[in-house]
C-alpha cells in the first residue's frame, strides 16, 4: 500500500506560475509569480514533519509551472533539501522530475538537478524548427527551436543518468515537420534509453493565450494516422513510444465544466487501469502562492483549492474539496478515478 | 494522525486529513470498500507512481 498510504508523499510543487513562453494552446494564465520565501520554507518544514513525526518513507516531487526552470533556484533548494534526508537514510525513496520547456535546461542546471535525484523530464516539441516555433514561441514572439535542442544535444552527449520523455504534439499543419522532427530525434537519440517519446495532440484545455481565442484542434482521426506513422518509425528505431492519442483523459478535461452535475464527457466509459495523480489521497499539489490543490489542469477551479500550506508547515485542509477528487475510491469508478477533474 | 489533527470533514467526508496531511478514513460502512479499492488500484501494474509524467500508456499531463 506504499503508494497510496501515509508513507508516501507525492507533491507537485509550482515554483513558478509565470512562463517565459507563450504557447498558442497554453491554457494558463500566468497569475501567480514565484514562489515567496515562507512557502519555501513551509514546504520543507512539512516534509521534515512528516520525516521525523510521521515515518514518512518515500518522496516523490513533481515541479510543475508555468516555466519551473524561471525559478530553479526554488527547485534546486528544496530538491537537494529532501534529497539530504534520503541521502542519510530516513527516506527509502527519492525521487523527482520536471514538465519543463527545456528552454533553460543547460547541462549545468541538468546536471544539478540529476545530482538531486529529479531525473525525469518531460519536455513538449510541435514539429521540428519551423512548425515548432509557431506554436511554442517564447514571451517576445521569437522561436525557441534554437535553443531547446542543443540542450537536448548536450544531455545526450552526457553520461548524466536521466530520462526525458520527447512530448511530440499533433496539431493541424504540422504533420510534415513532425516527420522531419522524428528523422532528427532518430538521427540524434536513435539507441539512447534515456530518451522515451510520448504521442499527443493538441486539445482545448480552456487556452487563454490563443490570439483568437478559438484554439483550432486537428480531427481525431488524423490525429491517429499521424501518430501511428510515428509510433511505427520511431518504435523501429528502438524508441520505447506512448502513444496518447485517442487517450480520453487529458481530452475530456473540460474545466468549465468541473463541478457542474451533469456535465457530460464525450467519450465511453471504461476500464482505464489508471489512477491519476489528482486521485490520490497522498498526493497534493503546492502552489506558488502557497495554495494546495489537486489538479494542474484545472489551476482555476475553485473545486481545485483544497486547502493552504501554513507557514510552520502544517496544512489546513478542506476535506470536503479534497473528497471531491477522492471519490473515486469510495464507489471504485474507474474513470473518476482515472480522471476526477470531469463529472457525468 | 497528529495531535493538531482537526477534521474539518463534513457527514460526507470519506478521508478525513490533520495538519500534517496524514489522511484517515471514516466511515464504518465503506472502510471495507475502500480498502478493496486501495489495494486494487495498487496492485494494478499500471500505477507506476510516476505522477505527471504517467510513465504507462495513459499520460495525462
Amino acid at each position: 500500500m506504499a503508494h497510496l498510504g501515509n508513507r508516501h508523499l507525492h507533491l507537485t510543487i509550482l515554483p513558478t506560475e509565470r512562463c517565459n513562453f507563450r504557447c498558442t494552446y497554453c491554457y494558463e494564465d500566468f497569475a501567480v509569480g514565484k514562489m515567496k520565501r515562507w512557502v519555501i520554507d513551509a514546504i520543507k518544514q512539512l516534509i521534515q514533519n512528516r520525516i521525523e513525526k510521521s515515518g514518512l518513507k518515500s518522496l516523490q516531487l513533481e515541479w510543475f509551472g508555468g516555466e519551473p526552470l524561471i525559478a530553479k533556484d526554488v527547485v534546486h533548494e528544496i530538491s537537494e533539501y529532501a534529497n539530504s534526508f534520503f541521502k542519510s537514510g530516513h527516506l527509502d525513496e527519492f525521487e523527482g522530475g520536471l514538465t519543463t520547456n527545456a528552454y533553460l535546461l543547460d547541462i549545468d542546471t541538468l546536471a544539478r538537478l540529476v545530482d538531486h535525484r529529479q531525473r525525469n523530464f518531460q519536455v513538449s516539441l510541435d514539429g521540428d524548427e519551423d512548425a515548432h516555433n509557431r506554436s511554442r514561441r517564447y514571451a517576445s514572439g521569437d522561436g525557441t527551436f534554437s535553443t531547446i535542442w542543443p540542450n537536448l544535444l548536450a544531455a545526450a552527449e552526457s553520461s548524466l543518468d536521466f530520462a526525458i520523455t520527447l512530448r511530440l504534439h499533433i496539431m493541424p499543419g504540422n504533420e510534415s515537420s513532425l516527420y522531419a522532427l522524428s528523422e532528427r530525434i532518430r538521427h540524434n537519440f536513435g539507441g539512447d534509453r534515456r530518451f522515451t517519446i510520448y504521442l499527443r495532440h493538441i486539445s482545448d484545455l480552456n487556452n487563454t493565450n490563443n490570439v483568437d481565442k478559438v484554439l483550432k484542434t486537428i480531427s481525431m482521426t488524423d490525429a491517429l494516422r499521424i501518430a501511428s506513422s510515428l509510433e511505427h518509425s520511431l518504435s523501429e528505431t528502438g524508441f520505447v513510444v506512448s502513444n496518447g492519442v485517442g487517450n480520453v483523459f487529458e481530452s475530456q478535461v473540460k474545466t468549465i465544466s468541473i463541478g457542474k452535475p451533469g456535465a457530460k464527457v464525450d467519450a465511453e466509459a471504461g476500464n482505464y487501469g489508471y489512477i491519476c495523480y489528482a486521485a490520490k489521497p497522498n498526493h497534493l499539489m503546492i502552489r506558488a502562492d502557497g495554495r494546495l490543490g489537486k489538479c494542474t489542469v484545472a489551476l482555476n477551479s475553485q473545486s481545485n483549492h483544497v486547502g493552504q500550506i501554513l507557514p510552520d508547515g502544517r496544512v489546513r485542509i478542506d476535506d470536503e474539496r479534497m473528497n471531491y477528487w477522492l471519490r473515486g475510491h469510495a464507489n471504485r469508478d474507474a474513470q473518476e478515478l482515472g480522471c476526477p477533474a470531469h463529472t457525468y | 494522525m497528529s495531535k493538531e489533527a482537526k477534521s474539518t470533514g463534513t457527514k460526507s467526508a470519506i478521508f478525513v486529513f490533520d495538519t500534517d496531511g496524514l489522511f484517515d478514513i471514516q466511515g464504518t460502512d465503506k472502510n471495507a470498500d475502500l480498502s478493496g479499492g486501495i489495494s486494487v488500484s495498487i496492485g494494478n501494474p499500471s500505477e507506476q507512481g510516476s505522477g505527471l509524467f504517467c510513465s504507462n500508456d495513459k499520460n495525462c499531463s
